[in-house]
């Protein structure tokens, strides 16, 4: 029997901002505990929340960017619960009133068009982070009143890999738009993941089962296969009423998902309207400033780089795939680099290096885009060339310097004079008759062999076409 | 005569998982009881069944909001943590929850 697995995800993203949603603390990631932290955000009688102007922005850009229905007013509600990472006693955060509502996106899942809809976009605020000791926890609130955006989609996605696709595709947008950096090694992304499993002709939904606080994508990959897994292995053997409507976490030692609270331990949220917080109007001059400011997003710019640039849809989907690369290849195109010549140092060779180490950003590496575009510039004026060009590559790597301090420093420039290249040519032909004798009788392999020969007596500095021809008219 | 119940009480409490002790349930009712007697009282006033239920004090909007660039201070740890009833370091300590 085929069933069919219906996913929906709540997906919590950190947004970038200079201080938190509602107070002026700095919005930050620091190592020392509870030293990014106002009044406010330790819950303090008295303070009052004020709110940023700069995340409402960049939720309703989002929103747009998302095709949502946006609201005529800013408001948030309050969500009760009693917890030490919560020292107000309710997050303040949008439920009745998101500032996104009913949107969809379309992604690429195996080469085939998705289309995802958007149950809503809400902006709120992060909780503290707790330290569990042997018989106490300990308080940090330098994450409390981080600003957050949560997204939920419909019950509408099918698999892992769609579930994934998806979650690239809104991570790109929020790197693209710098609303978020999206790090998971900061903590930065949360999602709370829906999973259940149904016959595959028939109309009725399964039972859900919720895996809260899966940090990863990779770990939300493993927590969908595993609960599909589970749960069509209990209906299969006769046993689907032991899939009931519970919280689960994922467990990334076991592999497994471990059974958190039933529905009738549920929490009543008991949420009411923020009345602290007073309704900001949202005006159609506000909507038309950020419309106009959306940046060029990840898909855009790999449609200009196949029409524009001719690029092969394999090499745009690499550049665009992480923003900095795709801003890398940007600026060496801007500085006048051939796209195409752009596009094949930074996939083979500048990616390689990205890639030898973990946490390695193109960012860090020594070579910047002007460096590459002075590369391919002594190229181009065949100053040096290709395999000279390679060459330096690595050099700048090893001794951090220009690519025109390289070059310099070991005498690489092509060897421009023609009466240089004639003698040495003249050289080559004299110590190699049987090669010419063989090129002669129709082996012409051998002419390659003659330039190679050029090529080792210039020490790499001959220009390898002008060496040919040369050749070629020294053989007639 | 009370209204509230000792069970209801602890239904309450317990979904907003916290635990009372006997002298909390007792101060609890009591508050409850004089939330109860304010309502009636409201509920007195003439034409009160034709104003709509209210989120907001006041009838009012904002059009401008903070700007992302004013940033507080730091606060001296010892400031921040003077009324904590138990600290770690830099941390507030608190008995042990579950993770």
């Amino acid at each position: 029997m085929a069933y069919k697995a219906v996913i929906g995800l709540e997906f919590h993203c950190e947004m970038k901002s200079h201080t938190k949603v509602f107070s002026g603390a700095i919005n930050g990631f620091s190592k020392k505990p509870n030293q990014l932290v106002s009044p406010l955000d330790m819950g303090f009688p008295g303070t009052l929340p004020v709110l940023n102007k700069e995340c409402v922005k960049k939720a309703i850009e989002m929103a747009m960017i998302l095709n949502c229905k946006i609201p005529e007013y800013m408001e948030f509600d309050r969500k009760n619960y009693f917890y030490p990472d919560l020292p107000k006693g309710y997050q303040l955060t949008q439920f009745f009133n998101p500032v996104g509502t009913n949107g969809k996106v379309i992604i690429e899942v195996n080469g085939e068009e998705k289309e995802v809809l958007i149950h809503d976009i809400h902006l709120e605020e992060d909780s503290a982070s707790l330290d569990h000791l042997y018989d106490t926890s300990n308080i940090d609130y330098n994450r409390s009143g981080v600003p957050l955006l949560e997204l939920v989609t419909e019950p509408c996605l099918n698999s892992a890999d769609e579930a994934i696709e998806f979650l690239e595709h809104i991570k790109r947008i929020y790197e693209y738009t710098d609303i978020s950096e999206c790090d998971t090694k900061k903590g930065q992304i949360r999602a709370d993941v829906n999973v259940s499993i149904m016959d595959e002709d028939s109309k009725e939904l399964g039972t859900k089962v919720e895996v809260k606080n899966v940090n990863s994508f990779d770990s939300i990959r493993k927590t969908i296969n595993y609960e599909i897994e589970r749960q069509t292995k209990l209906k299969e053997s006769g046993h689907y009423d032991e899939v009931v409507q519970e919280t689960r976490r994922w467990d990334d030692e076991s592999g497994t998902t471990i059974h958190m609270r039933s529905k009738a331990d549920a929490i009543d949220y008991k949420y009411f309207t923020e009345p602290n917080i007073p309704r900001y109007k949202i005006t159609s001059e506000l909507l038309d400033d950020i419309r106009k400011n959306i940046p060029m997003l990840a898909h855009e710019r790999k449609e200009k780089y196949i029409n524009e640039y001719n690029l092969s849809l394999y090499d745009a989907k690499v550049l665009v795939k992480n923003k900095d690369v795709s801003d890398y290849f940007e600026e060496c195109v801007s500085l006048g680099s051939d796209p195409k010549s752009a596009c094949n140092w930074i996939t083979t060779r500048v990616l390689a290096e990205v890639n030898k180490k973990d946490d390695t950003s193109i960012k860090d590496i020594f070579i910047t885009p002007s460096m590459l575009a002075e590369l391919i510039k002594l190229i181009e004026d065949k100053k040096i060339t290709n395999n000279q060009g390679k060459e330096v590559f690595s050099k700048m790597l090893e001794e951090e310097i220009t690519p025109l301090e390289i070059v310099k420093k070991y005498g690489m420039e092509v060897i421009e004079d023609s009466n240089l290249i004639n003698s040495l040519i003249d050289e080559v032909l004299n110590e190699n008759t049987k090669a010419i004798e063989d090129y002669k009788n129709g082996r012409t392999n051998m002419l390659d062999y003659l330039v190679g020969q050029v090529m080792r007596k210039s020490r790499g500095k001959a220009n390898p076409v002008e060496a040919k021809e040369k050749l070629l008219e020294k053989l007639k | 005569m009370s209204n509230f119940t000792e069970e209801m009480i602890d239904d309450y409490a317990n979904k907003l998982l916290i635990g009372l002790t006997l002298e909390e349930r007792k101060m609890i009712q009591q508050e409850f009881d004089d939330i109860e007697h304010s309502m009636e009282l409201i509920n007195k006033i003439d034409g009160i069944k034709d104003v709509e239920p209210q989120s907001y004090p006041f009838e009012m909007e904002v059009t401008d909001l903070r700007s992302d660039d004013d940033v507080d201070e730091e606060i001296p740890i010892d400031v921040l943590l003077r009324n904590a009833g138990s600290v770690d370091g830099r941390e507030v300590e608190v008995p042990k929850v579950v993770g």
